[in-house]
């Protein structure tokens, strides 16, 4: 009946880290090369990722013959690529863009003219403020809900819960969108489906984004309160008299949190990756939303800043993770001790 | 072992610590909130206090707009087509404006005249024209508009707008109300193609910049800019407009590019108009209360056939077929649910030459075949058509049926998708050698932003840069409409070239390119014709 636990998603091992975590500047140490690493990942991906996209951009399509239409004349065509520099041969464009790029500068928007970094970097708040209330729901229902159904994962109506959430990773999270929007604007008109524009309109957009990973979520902290409910000294506690709430939340619950939020943390670029539909369902302001206006108009600046500032930030909250994992693992801490 | 507080909170700390960060960016939004907490009685008599979103303030003067996309930028010389001119127009005014029968009238420019040399015209301003920001819109104005964008880099920062009258030579302010225009070459459409010219407060100009003016753009329009951005644009009506002081006094403009979530914030009262609902929500639409209208864009569907390497397109009874062949009232009432106003008619409505009496091809099967045997192909044959889809409202759907119809009389399409910035372009511009590998590909007869029937001549002929399709015979009569400068000669010329062509199909006609907007009951007066979407018509009840 387990199987619809989900064991495979264990997210990675926090245990390998104890050896480096036995002791606070061990741990310091430990951080700082794990941050170390990661830069030089970051480094590596977003040089791969900028110059792949510089080619595939340019396969796409003269952004040149884009602006000017069907008009284009010879000499229309041949005075917007000098302007943009896209007269020159392909590599010296390459060269110039990762020097310009080296020092943040991506260039104009080729629909605006404004500078494309800029362009981004105001819109990263949205889509953090959106990504950030998505992953605290994730782990507060994960949390609540897999809690529930992996204390008792036998009862029948726990099953028939493993199976609804099953079930509900299949369905697209654009559909949750929409029906939420149905319902909740649309029926009974009680909270806005567009734009940022107050506290509430967060809500529709966030668990719309929740739900994109929510079910895997569920079944892993379910898995692990499963898992940990069989552990020598869960029987134990339970042998001395402990109440289900001792047992559940001073022993079981620590020990399955880790892992929900370590698979949050590693699906962070995931979740992002759903922002581009969630904000494009909400006209929410954020970077997913300017990023399909951009490849829709070719405007390759904001595509390639936009690229470049969401593995940044896709890194930095791995490496929060990173740090902050091994640091919650109560197995770590009773080593320490 | 453990003590309380388990530091896996820490991680919860600090995800909060980053909403909390994240919100605080975000204050500058929250002073535009339009939202009112109201208390509502739910069906339980109970009373609740629930946060409702307002589609306006409450005297309803605000109307808000879903758009499926925005304004590349407040400088409206970014752009020459929608979405911009929706917005441009309400807040710009250039010297010409086209006018619902796609003829040019007069806006800022009461009069024109044209000297005998062809190329250089007089335009009269209207006196006493101000922009918002009290700057006198005089010739000086005018000159220097024109002069900032015709400029060596102007040309090619705007290169969108200003090729639709890249002739121009130069322009010229006479006096304080009379600007002389020149042209390279004679250009019988330069009133209709300055109508998308906007004319910029010089002084605000060289002061904000290009860049600044784009942030915070003024013109001499009846409405003011009060918020430019590219997820929401807020007009505010002038009292001193020389258009007249607007019934709606707040337009706001929304970024709300999913058709059904913008759909769905009509429905819900989040919005007052929405941009291109398809065919399917319209109707729904109308079920519920709304009203719903179509805008012809200036554009009709089409198939162009490749005729310049011979084959059986290059048999004008073969061309005749095709067009008998495809059953174009079925597709439209079918797939356009009968919103697309005109089907097979060419040019559209609204369009400079539109005559809803000229011969459109009726559905004919025997007829096609009887014409391809005569052609000498009784058994049809295939062809290939390369295709960008999903640019026009069911483009792909049309496109099947058509090839079915056609497969019916022997003809067999196939159809391969292509890119449009990847290959249609160069493929259609002929740039660096790229060309056609097909027989046919999509086209649509558009007139924007210039609404003449004659535009799509500047393609369909034997000059063109990379010519597809030459008819001999149409040259020169396609050359005295471009050289005729008696207006009511050059229709006469051109309604003989459009009854040419309709002998003489170029391609195969479709449907009429439509845009559907939705919007509640309360509002009415909305004018609609080329691009513009003036506001200043629009009246509330609410």
């Amino acid at each position: 009946m387990t199987d619809q636990l989900d064991r495979t998603e264990s997210a990675p091992n926090p245990s390998g880290f104890g050896a480096d975590s036995s002791s606070e500047p061990s741990f310091l140490r430990f951080a700082g090369r794990q941050l170390g690493r990661r830069f030089g990942q970051l480094v590596i991906l977003v040089f791969s990722i900028s110059t792949l996209l510089f080619f595939l951009l340019r396969v796409t399509g003269d952004p040149a013959l884009v602006l000017l239409g069907d008009l284009a004349t010879p000499e229309d065509i041949a005075r917007t690529r000098a302007f943009y520099g896209l007269d020159q041969p392909l590599i010296i464009q390459y060269f110039l863009f990762i020097w310009q790029a080296l020092r943040l500068n991506f260039g104009r928007s080729l629909a605006s003219l404004d500078d494309a970094m800029s362009m981004v970097i105001d819109r990263v708040p949205a889509t953090i403020y959106l990504a950030v209330a998505a992953v605290i729901l994730n782990v507060v229902v994960a949390i609540l809900v897999g809690g529930w159904l992996g204390y008792r994962p036998e009862r029948p109506e726990r099953r028939a819960g493993l199976f609804a959430v099953l079930v509900s990773q299949g369905v697209p999270g654009f559909v949750i969108g929409l029906i939420l929007i149905q319902v909740f604007a649309v029926h009974f008109r009680l909270l806005p489906s567009i734009g940022n524009r107050g506290w509430t309109s967060v809500i529709l957009p966030s668990v719309t984004l929740a739900s994109f990973l929510l079910p895997r979520v569920i079944r892993l902290t379910a898995a692990n309160v499963d898992d940990a409910m069989r552990e020598d000294y869960v029987r134990t506690a339970r042998a001395a008299g402990a109440s289900a709430g001792t047992v559940l939340f001073r022993h079981v619950m620590p020990n399955a949190v880790v892992g929900t939020i370590a698979l949050v943390g590693v699906q962070f670029g995931f979740l992002l990756s759903g922002s581009l539909i969630t904000e494009t369902l909400f006209a929410w302001p954020g970077v997913g939303l300017q990023l399909i206006e951009a490849v829709r108009a070719l405007d390759f600046p904001v595509v390639q800043a936009t690229v470049a500032v969401v593995a940044v930030l896709v890194f930095a909250v791995q490496a929060l993770v990173d740090i902050l994992i091994p640091l919650a693992d109560p197995r770590l801490r009773s080593q320490r001790a | 072992m453990r003590r309380k507080g388990s530091p896996a909170w820490l991680v919860m700390v600090a995800l909060l610590a980053l909403v909390v960060a994240a919100c605080g960016g975000d204050d500058a939004e929250d002073t535009t909130t339009t939202q009112a907490a109201t208390t509502t009685i739910a069906d339980g008599g109970e009373t609740t206090t629930t946060t409702e979103p307002e589609p306006a303030e409450e005297e309803s003067d605000t109307v808000a707009i879903g758009m499926g996309n925005m304004p590349p930028s407040g400088m409206p010389y970014l752009g020459a087509g929608s979405p911009g001119q929706y917005v441009w127009s309400n807040v710009f005014d250039a010297l010409t404006r086209i006018g619902p029968d796609g003829a040019p009238e007069p806006w800022l420019a009461e009069s024109w005249s044209t000297a005998d040399d062809n190329v250089t015209w007089t335009f009269n301003l209207r006196d006493g024209v101000t922009f918002s920001n009290g700057e006198p819109l005089d010739a000086a104005a005018v000159e220097a508009t024109f002069g900032t964008v015709l400029s060596e880099d102007g040309r090619a920062t705007y290169s969108a707008n200003i090729n639709n009258y890249g002739f121009i030579d130069s322009v010229t302010a006479v006096d304080d109300v009379t600007v002389e225009i020149v042209t390279a070459t004679p250009n019988v459409l330069l009133p209709s193609a300055i109508s998308i010219a906007y004319i910029l407060p010089p002084a605000y100009f060289a002061e904000a910049g290009a860049e600044g003016f784009a942030a915070a753009p003024i013109g001499s329009g009846p409405y003011e800019v009060v918020s430019w951005g590219g997820d929401e644009i807020v007009l505010q009506a002038r009292a001193d407009s020389w258009r007249g002081q607007p019934d709606i006094e707040t337009i706001q403009y929304l970024n709300l590019p999913d058709p059904a979530a913008r759909v769905q914030a009509l429905q819900s009262g989040q919005i007052d108009v929405a941009q291109s609902p398809s065919p399917d929500q319209a109707q729904s639409l109308v079920d519920a209360g709304f009203e719903v209208f179509s805008a012809s864009r200036g554009q009709v569907l089409a198939m162009a056939l490749i005729t310049v390497d011979g084959g059986p397109l290059a048999d004008v009874r073969v061309r005749q077929a095709l067009n008998y062949a495809v059953d174009k009232e079925a597709i439209q009432d079918a797939l356009t649910g009968g919103f697309a106003p005109t089907a097979g008619l060419y040019p559209s409505p609204g369009v400079n030459g539109f005559d809803p009496s000229r011969f459109v091809y009726p559905y004919d099967p025997d007829m096609a075949r009887e014409l391809l045997a005569e052609a000498g192909f009784p058994d049809g044959f295939d062809i290939e058509a390369e295709m960008t889809l999903g640019s026009f409202p069911a483009d792909a759907e049309i496109f099947e049926a058509m090839a079915g119809y056609l497969a019916d009389v022997g003809v067999n399409v196939t159809i391969t998708q292509i890119d449009f910035a990847g290959e249609w372009l160069p493929n259609f511009l002929g740039t660096d050698g790229a060309d056609w590998a097909g027989d046919a590909f999509n086209y649509s007869w558009g007139t924007a932003p210039l609404f003449d029937g004659i535009r799509p001549f500047n393609f369909y002929q034997c000059n063109w840069g990379n010519p597809w399709y030459c008819d001999e015979e149409a040259m020169p009569l396609i050359e005295a409409v471009n050289t005729t400068f008696d207006v009511d000669e050059r229709n006469a010329l051109l309604e003989q070239l459009l009854d040419h062509t309709a002998e003489n199909p170029p391609s195969v006609m479709l449907s009429e390119n439509f845009e559907l907007w939705a919007h509640t009951a309360d509002l009415s007066g909305f004018e609609v014709f080329a691009f513009n979407k003036p506001f200043d018509s629009v009246s509330s009840s609410g």
